[in-house]
C-alpha cells in the first residue's frame, strides 16, 4: 500500500528531473518559434480594473490604456522623453505656468516640436539609436487631424471634456490628483466653494487674512465670520467649467497651471490626462449605463488599437486601428492580453509558448537560478524600493540608535544576492537614478566613537544598541529585545522577512517575531501606527523623480506611517523643489535624503528590479523603469535568429 | 412530499436574506474598506469614491438600500429616487469599477459550473466505482489501491496536484494546454471549453472528492452487504450485479449522497485555487478578489448565490433519502 | 425491504465491556496494529526527533545557511535543504508537532460536535431538524476568509482561535452525513424497542444510534485530518497559526509547491510523510471501525 504511494512520488519525482534537464539546455526559456501572423500575447499578470482613462489607477491598465488612447503626449519606449501624441508642438511661458497644445490638424502649429517616428528613424540613422522603432515609415504631416476609431476627428473640445469629466467629483476617479497641477482641479474634485463679491465678480478676499476665500460649505456655515460674508458675496461651487483648460480653437488646447509646473510633460501622458470619446459616453448614458462604455461593442478609441474582445479574467484582444494617424508605422495587427495571476502559471505559459512576453516581478524564487542563464531573462533597474517602515512612536524604537542598529545589522547583500534578479542592496530611500547623487554613507559619531549608519556593520550595530540600553539585546529590565516584523500575507514577502529576522537574530541578539496579516489588514495596522516595530512595505515612485521618495515622509503625507514628522525636513523638500535648476535642485533633494537618513524613519532594505520574459522575437519592447511601453512599435522578427547571429558578428 | 419542498422554497428566502444580513455586517467588521490601497488615496477622493457607491451614508442606510437592492428597488443617490425593476440588483463592484455584479455573475458562474460538474461526475464515477470494488474484494490489491488512490488524492493539495499535472502533460508530453480555456463554443456568456482545456481542471478539482466518495462508498457498502436483506436477495437467486446496484448500492450511499450538497455547492461556486492556477474565468476567482478587495457588493451578491445553490442542493439531498430508504418520510 | 435485526443489546451490563471487547478485536487486526506502531513512531519523531538532528547538525528549524538553498541530501542534511538553505529533516519533524496537533485536535473537536449534532437533528426530526439543519446551512454559506479576518480582528491569535477557524466549517459537512445516516437508522427495529422498553432519548441517540455511525463517521473524520493539515498553511498566511520561520506540514507544502519543478524534494519530503501518517490512520481507522462495528461483534 505504502509502496504504491512511494511509487507515484517516484514517478512524479523522475518526470519532474525529466522536465528539469529538459530546461537547462537552451540557450532559452521554452519554444522559440515566432507566429506565423504579426499577433503577440502580452501576459498583463492581472485582470484590469477598468479600461476608461479617467478611472485606472493600476498598471495593468496602464498597459491598454498606452495602446488604446493616444495621449497629448506620448513617451519614447525605451528613454521615456516626452513625444508627440495627439499634440505635436507646444508652447509654455517663462514660469511654465501656462501651456498650449497644437494638436494634429493644426494648420500651422508654433513653439517648441515635440519628437515623434521621424526622429526615432532619425536617431537609428545617425547611430545614437541600436533599433529602427519606425521601421522606416514616416511620421504623418502635422496638419493631418488625429481621428477616432469612428473616423470623426479628435479636437481640443475632447480635452476639455475629459479633463472636466476627470475631476469632477461623481465620477471619482483614483487618480484625480494627478491633474491637481491644473488650475481649480483640487477646488473642483474636492467640491469646494469660493465667495463670489456681487458687485465687482471677483473673489472675496478675507479681511483679516488677506486671501481668497476659497472652502468648504461646511465651513462657512460653521464659522460665524465667514458667513458674516455671504452677505455681500454669493457663495459659488467649484463646476468643472472652472478647471484651467479651454479650446482656443479646434486644434489649440490651452492650459493653465496653478503653481509653476515645469515638469507637466513628464505626466501629461497619464491615462487620466487621454481624450475619451465624448458621445460613447453620454450614449452608454442614455441606456442607463455609463460605465458601460468601455465594452467592445460600445468603446471609441483614439489609439493605435481598437478593443475588440473583453472577457474578464480570460483575455482582451486588441487589433490595429486603421484610423490612427500613423497606422502604418504600427506593425502588430493583434496583441492579446492575458489575465494569468498565478506566478507558476504565467511562467509555465510563457514556456510553452501560449505567451509571448510579460513582467514577471513575481516569478516564484526557486526559478531564478535557472531562468538567470536565459538570454530572454532581461532584468532592469525599477523606480522601487523597499522601505521598511520603523514605529518611531513606541519605545525604544524611538530611539534613533536602535533604528541605526536595526539598519547596519542587515547584511543586505545577502538578502539581493539570496533574491539574485538584479537587485541592489539599499542605501537611501531613493533607488539610483541617473544624474542623482544619493548619499553613499552618513558617518555619525556616538559617545566618541564613529559609524556609518548606512554600511553594513554587525558589530557596530551592537555597539550602538548597548549604547540605546540593550547590551547584547538584552534591556535594563532584563528583558531581551522584541522586535516584531510585520508583512503582508505573499510568499515572497514572507521569505524576505524570514532573511531579515534571522540577520537581526543573529547579529544583534533580539528576539524577532514574525507577523503576517492579510494586505488590507496589514495596510490598516500600518496605517493607524498601530504595528509594534517594523511593517515591511516597498514603494514604487509615482513619476521618475527623487521627490516620489521624498515627499512620503513629509509630516502631511498619507504615506508616510512611521509616525516621524519634522517641519524642518518639510521646508527643506518644499525649499528643495522651487530651484528651478535640475542640477542644483537634485543636489538639494539629495541633502533632503541625507536628512531624512539620519532620522532613519525607514530602514533602506533593496532596490527591486523589473523582470520580464520576452521571447527573442519580440522585438521594440524594451524594459523601462516604470514599466510603460509603447506598444505600436512592438513588432515580430521572424528571422531572429539570423539577426541575432548578425548582431554578434559584428560585435566580434 | 410536495408540501415539504414547497416549504422549504419559501423557507429558502428568509434564510438567504439572513445569510446575506449577516455577511453584510460581518464585511463591515473587517479592518479595511475597498479604497484603502498600498498606496493611500488622499481623503478627499476616497470621500468622493465613498459617496459615490453611498458608503459616506450611515451604516443601517445603506444595509437598508442594499436589501431594497435586492427586491429590485434601486435608489438613485441624484434623484432620491427608487427605480424598480424584477430582479435583484447587486449593484455595482468596487474593485471592477466598469461592471456590475450582476454582470460578473452571468458571466462567470456557467464557466464555474461547467469545470464543477465535469469534476464532480469524474470523481463520482471515478470514486463510485473504486468504492465499490474495493468493497466487494475486500483486503485485496485493488482496496488497497483504492486507499491509496484516496489518501494520494487527500494528501496531495491541489496546488500542488495541479502544477504536477501541467508539468508532465503540459511541458512534457504537450498533450494538454498549461493553463487558460479554450473555448468550443462562445456566444454571449454561454461558453462551452473544450474538453482538452477541461481536462487537467477538471481532473485536479474532482481528486480529493474521488478519494472520501470512494472511502465513503467502501465503508457504506461494507456494511449494507452484511445486512440481512442483501443474504435474501442473494439467497433469492438474483444475479450478484443487481443485488449490489439494486440493493446494497442504494443503501450504501445515503453519507455520499449527504456529502454531496455542500460538496457540490463548492464546486458550482467556483475554486479559488484551481481556477487561479488553471486561469480559468469562474467565480472563485472574483470571489477571492472579492474578499481580498472588501468589493463588497460583488461578495455578497456571490455568496447569496452560494447560499441559494447550497440550499437547493441540500434540498435534492433531502429529497433522495426518500428514494433511497423508504422510510424516511417528510411532513 | 426487509426487517433487520436489531444491532445493538439493550443490555445496559454489556456497556462495560464493549470498550475492552473492541481493544481485544483492534489488537488482533495486523494492520491496524502496524498503522498504530506508526502513527505512534510519528508522534513520537514529532516529539523528540528535531532535537536528534539538531544534536546531529547543529541546525535548528530556523538556522539558515543562504549559501546552500536548495541542496540536494547529503550526510549533514539528510533531506537536503529548503529556499533559504535551512534544514528540510529538522523543519520537517519540528513542524510535524503543529501540523499533528492541529489535525488530530480539531478533527477530534469537529467529530465531537458534528456527530452530537447531526445525530440530534435526525433523531428528534420534524421542526428541530429543520431549525438545526438551516443553522447548517447558514453557517455554511458565510464566506469563510472574511470570518477568519474578523475573527482574527476581535481576538487576540492563539492557538484556541486557530482550532475555532479549522474547526468551525469540517463539523458543518460531517453534521449532514450523520444526520442523514440517523433518519434512516432510527426506524429501525431495534430503536423502536429500546423506546418501548423506556430508554430516554440521549441514551438511544448515544448508546444505540451513534454506535451505528461510526463507519462513515470515521471514514470522513481520517480524510478531514489532511483537510485540515493543509488548510492550517493558509491560515497562518492570514496571520492565524504557526507564523514564519516556524514551520508545519501545510507551511512546508506550500512553499515546496514554488520549487516542484526544480527541486521537487522539498515538496516530495512533507508530502509523503503526510501520505505515510495518513496511510497508517486509515488502518488504524478502519481497524477500530471493525472493532466497534456493532454488528462484526455480534458475530
Amino acid at each position: 500500500m505504502r509502496v504504491h504511494a512511494r511509487k507515484s512520488f517516484a514517478l512524479a519525482l523522475l518526470l519532474a528531473l525529466v522536465a528539469t534537464a529538459c530546461n537547462s539546455n537552451s540557450q532559452y526559456f521554452g519554444k522559440t518559434a515566432p507566429p506565423a501572423a504579426a499577433e503577440l500575447v502580452y501576459d498583463n499578470n492581472a485582470e484590469p480594473e477598468s479600461l476608461d482613462p479617467a478611472k485606472v489607477s493600476s498598471a495593468t491598465s496602464f498597459q491598454l490604456m498606452e495602446a488604446l488612447f493616444d495621449g497629448l503626449t506620448k513617451y519614447h519606449p525605451k528613454t521615456l522623453e516626452p513625444m508627440a501624441g495627439i499634440a505635436t508642438h507646444y508652447e509654455t511661458n517663462a514660469d511654465s505656468t501656462r501651456y498650449t497644445f497644437y494638436l494634429r490638424g493644426h494648420p500651422n502649429p508654433r513653439g517648441t516640436k515635440l519628437a515623434n517616428t521621424d526622429t526615432m528613424r532619425e536617431d537609428y540613422e545617425a547611430g545614437r539609436s541600436a533599433e529602427d522603432f519606425s521601421h522606416g515609415h514616416h511620421a504623418p504631416p502635422d496638419n493631418t487631424p488625429a481621428r477616432w476609431s469612428d473616423g470623426t476627428i479628435v479636437t481640443a473640445n475632447d480635452f476639455v471634456y475629459s479633463w472636466r469629466r476627470a475631476v469632477d467629483p461623481e465620477t471619482a476617479a483614483d487618480y484625480a490628483n494627478l491633474v491637481y497641477y491644473v488650475k481649480n482641479a483640487e477646488e473642483i474634485n474636492e467640491g469646494k466653494v469660493r465667495l463670489v463679491d456681487r458687485a465687482s465678480g471677483k473673489i472675496c478676499k478675507d479681511p483679516s487674512t488677506g486671501e481668497d476665500v476659497v472652502t468648504t460649505a461646511k465651513e462657512i456655515e460653521a464659522d460665524a465670520h465667514l458667513s458674516a460674508m455671504t452677505r455681500g458675496c454669493d457663495v459659488v461651487k467649484f463646476m468643472p467649467e472652472d478647471l484651467g483648460v479651454r479650446a482656443i480653437d479646434d486644434f489649440t488646447l490651452e492650459v493653465e497651471m496653478r503653481a509653476p509646473t515645469a515638469f507637466f510633460l513628464k505626466i501629461s501622458y497619464l491615462p487620466i490626462y487621454s481624450p475619451v470619446p465624448r458621445k460613447a459616453i453620454e450614449a452608454a448614458r442614455e441606456r442607463g449605463l455609463e460605465s458601460s462604455w468601455t465594452q467592445p461593442e460600445n468603446i471609441v478609441t483614439s489609439g493605435a488599437f481598437l478593443l475588440k474582445t473583453w472577457r474578464p479574467y480570460d483575455r482582451i484582444v486588441i487589433v490595429k486601428n486603421p484610423n490612427y494617424y500613423e497606422a502604418d508605422t504600427v506593425s502588430l495587427d493583434k496583441i492579446t492580453f492575458l489575465p494569468i495571476t498565478d506566478p507558476t502559471t504565467n511562467v509555465n505559459l510563457y514556456k510553452s509558448g501560449a505567451a509571448d512576453f510579460m513582467l514577471s516581478n513575481r516569478i516564484p524564487q526557486p526559478f531564478i537560478p535557472t531562468l538567470r542563464e536565459k538570454k530572454d531573462f532581461l532584468i532592469a533597474p525599477a523606480f522601487d524600493a523597499y522601505l521598511p517602515r520603523i514605529n518611531t512612536k513606541r519605545p525604544p524604537f524611538d530611539n534613533v540608535l536602535v533604528r541605526y542598529a536595526l539598519n547596519m545589522s542587515i547584511d543586505k547583500k545577502a538578502l539581493t544576492d539570496f533574491l539574485g534578479s538584479g537587485e541592489l542592496p539599499g542605501r537611501g530611500v531613493v533607488p539610483p537614478l541617473e544624474g542623482y547623487d544619493a548619499p553613499q554613507n552618513l558617518i555619525v559619531t556616538v559617545a566618541g566613537k564613529s559609524y556609518d549608519v548606512l554600511a553594513f556593520d554587525p558589530s557596530g550595530a551592537r555597539e550602538l544598541l548597548a549604547q540605546a540600553g540593550f547590551k547584547d539585546g538584552i534591556g535594563r529590565d532584563g528583558r531581551r529585545l522584541n522586535v516584531e516584523l510585520m508583512i503582508y500575507a505573499d510568499e515572497r514577502e514572507k521569505q524576505i522577512a524570514e532573511v531579515v529576522q534571522e540577520q537581526w537574530r543573529n547579529n544583534l541578539r533580539v528576539d524577532v517575531a514574525l507577523v503576517s496579516q492579510e494586505l488590507k489588514v496589514f495596510l490598516k495596522t500600518q496605517n493607524d501606527l498601530q504595528y509594534n516595530s517594523v511593517a515591511q512595505i516597498n514603494w514604487i515612485g509615482d513619476y521618475i523623480d527623487p521627490n516620489t521618495f521624498l515627499d512620503l515622509f513629509e509630516s502631511d503625507s498619507a504615506n508616510n506611517a512611521t509616525g516621524w514628522a519634522d517641519p524642518k525636513y518639510d521646508a527643506l523638500v518644499t525649499e528643495a523643489n522651487s530651484e528651478t535648476d535640475a542640477a542644483a535642485r537634485f543636489k538639494k533633494l539629495a541633502e533632503c535624503e541625507k536628512y531624512l537618513l539620519k532620522a532613519m524613519p525607514v530602514i533602506p532594505l533593496y532596490y527591486a528590479t523589473n523582470v520580464y520574459l520576452q521571447k527573442p522575437y519580440v522585438r521594440g519592447f524594451y524594459p523601462t523603469l516604470n514599466d510603460s511601453h509603447t506598444y505600436k512599435y512592438v513588432w515580430v522578427d521572424r528571422n531572429w535568429k539570423e539577426n541575432v547571429e548578425e548582431k554578434q558578428l559584428a560585435e566580434r | 412530499m410536495l408540501r415539504f419542498v414547497l416549504r422549504r422554497l419559501i423557507v429558502m428566502i428568509p434564510l438567504v436574506l439572513l445569510v446575506l444580513t449577516i455577511t453584510f455586517f460581518m464585511i463591515n467588521l473587517a479592518p479595511g474598506s475597498p479604497f484603502s490601497r498600498q498606496r493611500r488615496l488622499p481623503p478627499e477622493i476616497e470621500a468622493n469614491l465613498n459617496a459615490k457607491y453611498g458608503f459616506d451614508q450611515p451604516r443601517m442606510v445603506q444595509y437598508g438600500r442594499f436589501m431594497a437592492r435586492i427586491f429590485g428597488f434601486v435608489y438613485d443617490p441624484q434623484t432620491g429616487h427608487y427605480t424598480w425593476h424584477p430582479y435583484p440588483d447587486f449593484g455595482d463592484s468596487t474593485k471592477y469599477v466598469d461592471r456590475r455584479v450582476n454582470d460578473i455573475i452571468k458571466e462567470a458562474l456557467p464557466v464555474s459550473t461547467v469545470l464543477g460538474l465535469t469534476a464532480y461526475q469524474i470523481a463520482l464515477f471515478v470514486g463510485l466505482a473504486l468504492g465499490i470494488l474495493s468493497s466487494l474484494r475486500q483486503n485485496s490489491w485493488l482496496d488497497y489501491l483504492t486507499m491509496s488512490v484516496a489518501v494520494f488524492g487527500v494528501s496531495v493539495p491541489n496546488f500542488v496536484l495541479g502544477p504536477l499535472l501541467v508539468i508532465i502533460f503540459s511541458l512534457t508530453l504537450y498533450w494538454f494546454p498549461a493553463a487558460r480555456m479554450e473555448w468550443a463554443f462562445e456566444w454571449g456568456n454561454f461558453r462551452i471549453p473544450t474538453l482538452r482545456s477541461l481536462f487537467l481542471p477538471a481532473i485536479t478539482l474532482s481528486a480529493i472528492y474521488i478519494a472520501y466518495i470512494a472511502r465513503m462508498t467502501r465503508s457504506g457498502m461494507l456494511e449494507t452487504l452484511r445486512q440481512d436483506y442483501i443474504r435474501t436477495a442473494r439467497a433469492k437467486g438474483l444475479p450478484e450485479w443487481r443485488v449490489v446496484v439494486g440493493h446494497a448500492l442504494r443503501g450504501g450511499l445515503l453519507p455520499v449522497v449527504s456529502f454531496t450538497g455542500p460538496a457540490l455547492a463548492d464546486l458550482l461556486a467556483g475554486t479559488i485555487v484551481v481556477e487561479t492556477i488553471f486561469s480559468v474565468p469562474g467565480l472563485g476567482r472574483y470571489f477571492i478578489d472579492a474578499a481580498n478587495n472588501r468589493d463588497y457588493f460583488l461578495l455578497l451578491g456571490i455568496t447569496a448565490f452560494f447560499a441559494i445553490a447550497l440550499m437547493i442542493l441540500n434540498l435534492l439531498v433531502d429529497i433522495a433519502y426518500a428514494y433511497l430508504d423508504p422510510r424516511i418520510k417528510y411532513r | 425491504m426487509k426487517a433487520k435485526e436489531k444491532r445493538v443489546s439493550t443490555d445496559a451490563v454489556e456497556g462495560a465491556s464493549l470498550w475492552q471487547d473492541a481493544w481485544r478485536r483492534l489488537k488482533r487486526n495486523r494492520l491496524a496494529v502496524i498503522g498504530g506502531i506508526v502513527v505512534a513512531l510519528v508522534v513520537f519523531l514529532a516529539l523528540f526527533g528535531a532535537w536528534f538532528v539538531t544534536k546531529y547538525n547543529g541546525f535548528t528549524y530556523e538556522t539558515q545557511d543562504l549559501t546552500h538553498k536548495l541542496a540536494s541530501p547529503t550526510r549533514l542534511h539528510p533531506l537536503g535543504t529548503d529556499m533559504l538553505g535551512r534544514d528540510l529533516l529538522v523543519r520537517l519533524l519540528y513542524g510535524s508537532r503543529i501540523s499533528l496537533l492541529v489535525g488530530l485536535v480539531s478533527t477530534l473537536v469537529s467529530v465531537l460536535i458534528g456527530v452530537s449534532y447531526g445525530a440530534i437533528a435526525g433523531y428528534f426530526g420534524g421542526r428541530i431538524d429543520e431549525l438545526m439543519m438551516r443553522v447548517v446551512d447558514i453557517l455554511y454559506s458565510l464566506p469563510y476568509i472574511i470570518m477568519v479576518v474578523v475573527l482574527l480582528a476581535v481576538f487576540d491569535r492563539s492557538l484556541l482561535l486557530l482550532f475555532i477557524a479549522l474547526g468551525a466549517i469540517s463539523w458543518l459537512t460531517l453534521a449532514r452525513i450523520v444526520r442523514g445516516q440517523v433518519l434512516s437508522l432510527k426506524n429501525e427495529q431495534f430503536v423502536e424497542a429500546a423506546r418501548a422498553t423506556g430508554v430516554s432519548n440521549l441514551a438511544i441517540i448515544f448508546r444505540h444510534i451513534v454506535p451505528n455511525t461510526l463507519g462513515p463517521v470515521i471514514v470522513y473524520a481520517t480524510l478531514t485530518i489532511p483537510t485540515v493539515i493543509l488548510e492550517e498553511a493558509f491560515l497562518s498566511f492570514l496571520g492565524l497559526g504557526v507564523q514564519p520561520p516556524m514551520p508545519s506540514w501545510g507551511v512546508l507544502a506550500s512553499e515546496g509547491a514554488q520549487a516542484i519543478s526544480v527541486h521537487p524534494l522539498v515538496l516530495i519530503a512533507p508530502a509523503t510523510l503526510m501520505a505515510i501518517t495518513l496511510f497508517s490512520l486509515n488502518f488504524l481507522g478502519d481497524g477500530l471501525r471493525d472493532a466497534l462495528d456493532p454488528q462484526t461483534r455480534k458475530v
